[in-house]
């Protein structure tokens, strides 16, 4: 079904709004039941992939603005403001790639790792994390803040390629 | 690196992981607009994130539990779950009603079949496999997947999925085997054999399942165990350590009592202890853990007293050392071994 092969992909998507992994997957959750009560007058000629996506861009940018965490400038640096593309293949990700991220992750020191693991794997909060490993919040951040630098430090031939590449397909 | 540049990383740490206030996004927004470079610094801490975060997504999402929450926030309003066999189309135009009347059969068997495929796939990978574990020369030691570990009387079997499902640990018996299973408030774990039922929280005990008498002994070590049958879970036994249970599956019957058998364990641990045991009693533990046959030739041989111990001895061992404290004659007559001789000294 749509759900299984899309689901996925979808929440990635809505993350790059939203940021906040639960509510992401709470949008698109919303947007299949939406798309579900509404199945009787949607012309199901249209792929219902591209409708899924206006209406995840619709409620993610809502819930910005409701949550004020609206920034027009970033947003347009993102390139969110008008409906990305969605691809399926946008989910897949070279097990190449996927290697070289355990491996950097692997690197970080213990603390690091654990806080890293928390934040991005397991969704806790900063606040939570804090609470749970009985830290400051501020130790969380720098923590987060090394771990992201040590990322983007060990993957940095794949952001330039992948730059090539989304430069390259957007030239098509 | 100075100060500066360590404050917008942390911003742009706060800002991907969500955790960013509304000035601070200002802040940052501004930071972005002076200079190029800093543009540039924040794009790739954006690629960094997405690479990182489209790795993860599988991972964090469990596609099942999405579409199960999902269909009960669908059920809650009154309509019904229908497949759409009917698409309607806006367009007023006849031509459009006729191609789209031809396209409803398109979709409608197109939806029947990903449904049916759907369904099917979804027991093809989500349903857990089943392993069957056997004992079969000697004992065996098996650990769950949940870190239970369970040590299996040669000749026992237990029956278990390789991934225990939510709700419960459910784990089927033949034979014999003791268990040590490992606290887990969220799921009792429930050993099954036929009909009864052993359920247990986190503890240590003794099953013993006897298909020719269709019953079945638990006897328990330490913690709490629930005994009952399937069909009646109120009319449960609540073992405290030290206390047997037996079950007899035609009268669907539970009864209780002080565990007697010392040795109830001793084909695990092989140590017997025999304090002025009855040799009828000694042979029947002497049969159940060394698995071999041994029967008293001569009745009055069953009123002897023995009061031994023995720690991972051998049957041969402990024959001889029974043989020669009643004065008896041991004789293997193929597959039975016979304990003959007068009365007891």
């Amino acid at each position: 079904m749509l759900f299984r092969s899309h689901f996925a992909g979808l929440c990635y998507f809505a993350q790059k709004y939203v940021k906040d992994f639960e509510s992401a997957k709470e949008i698109v959750q919303d947007a299949f039941i939406s798309l579900w009560e509404k199945r009787e007058t949607i012309d199901m000629e249209r792929p219902v992939k591209s409708y899924l996506t206006m209406i995840i861009h619709n409620k993610c940018t809502n819930y910005l603005r409701d949550n004020r965490k609206f920034d027009q400038y970033i947003l347009n640096i993102e390139n969110l403001i008008d409906i990305p593309e969605y691809e399926s293949s946008d989910s897949m990700v070279a097990d190449e790639l996927k290697t070289k991220i355990d491996m950097a992750i692997s690197e970080l020191p213990e603390k690091c790792r654990e806080i890293f693991l928390m934040n991005r794997y397991e969704n806790f909060k900063y606040q939570e994390i804090a609470g749970k490993l009985q830290i400051s919040v501020k130790t969380v951040e720098t923590q987060m803040s090394k771990a992201l630098q040590h990322m983007r430090f060990r993957l940095a031939e794949y952001i330039t390629i992948v730059v090539a590449l989304i430069i390259s397909f957007l030239s098509k | 690196m100075n100060d500066n540049s360590t404050y917008y990383t942390d911003l742009i740490t706060r800002y991907f992981s969500g955790e960013i206030a509304e000035d601070e996004l200002r802040l940052l927004s501004d930071w972005m607009k002076t200079d190029p470079q800093h543009l540039e610094t924040f794009r790739q801490y954006q690629k960094t994130w997405q690479l990182i975060e489209k790795q993860n997504i599988q991972s964090k999402v469990d596609t099942d539990q999405e579409w199960i929450a999902m269909q009960a926030k669908m059920t809650a309003p009154a309509s019904g779950y229908e497949i759409p066999a009917k698409v309607i189309s806006l367009d007023q135009n006849r031509n459009r009603t006729a191609f789209s009347l031809q396209n409803t059969w398109k979709v409608a068997a197109a939806i029947t079949i990903l449904l049916v495929s759907s369904f099917l796939l979804y027991f093809l990978i989500s349903k857990p496999t089943e392993i069957i574990v056997t004992a079969q020369a000697g004992n065996r030691e098996q650990v769950l997947p949940d870190g239970s570990v369970v040590s299996l009387h040669a000749g026992s079997q237990i029956t278990y999925p390789s991934k225990f499902a939510s709700g419960t640990r459910k784990v089927e018996l033949k034979g014999e085997a003791y268990f040590k299973v490992a606290h887990d408030k969220t799921k009792p774990f429930i050993v099954a054999s036929g009909d009864a039922r052993v359920e247990v929280l986190g503890t240590q005990f003794n099953v013993k399942t006897n298909s020719l008498s269709n019953t079945m002994e638990v006897v328990l070590t330490s913690g709490k165990v629930s005994v009952y049958y399937k069909e009646k879970p109120q009319d449960n036994v609540l073992l405290a350590p030290g206390e047997k249970a037996v079950l007899h599956a035609e009268k669907k019957q539970i009864t209780k009592s002080s565990n007697t058998d010392v040795n109830y364990m001793a084909w695990k641990t092989r140590v017997l202890v025999f304090d002025n045991e009855t040799l009828s009693q000694v042979v029947n533990t002497l049969q159940n853990v060394y698995q071999k046959q041994i029967i008293l030739a001569d009745a009055p041989l069953s009123g002897c007293r023995v009061t031994a111990s023995f720690s991972d001895q051998s049957l041969e061992s402990v024959l001889q050392v029974i043989k020669e404290t009643l004065d008896l004659q041991v004789t293997q007559n193929g597959n039975r071994i016979e304990l003959s001789g007068k009365s007891c000294k």
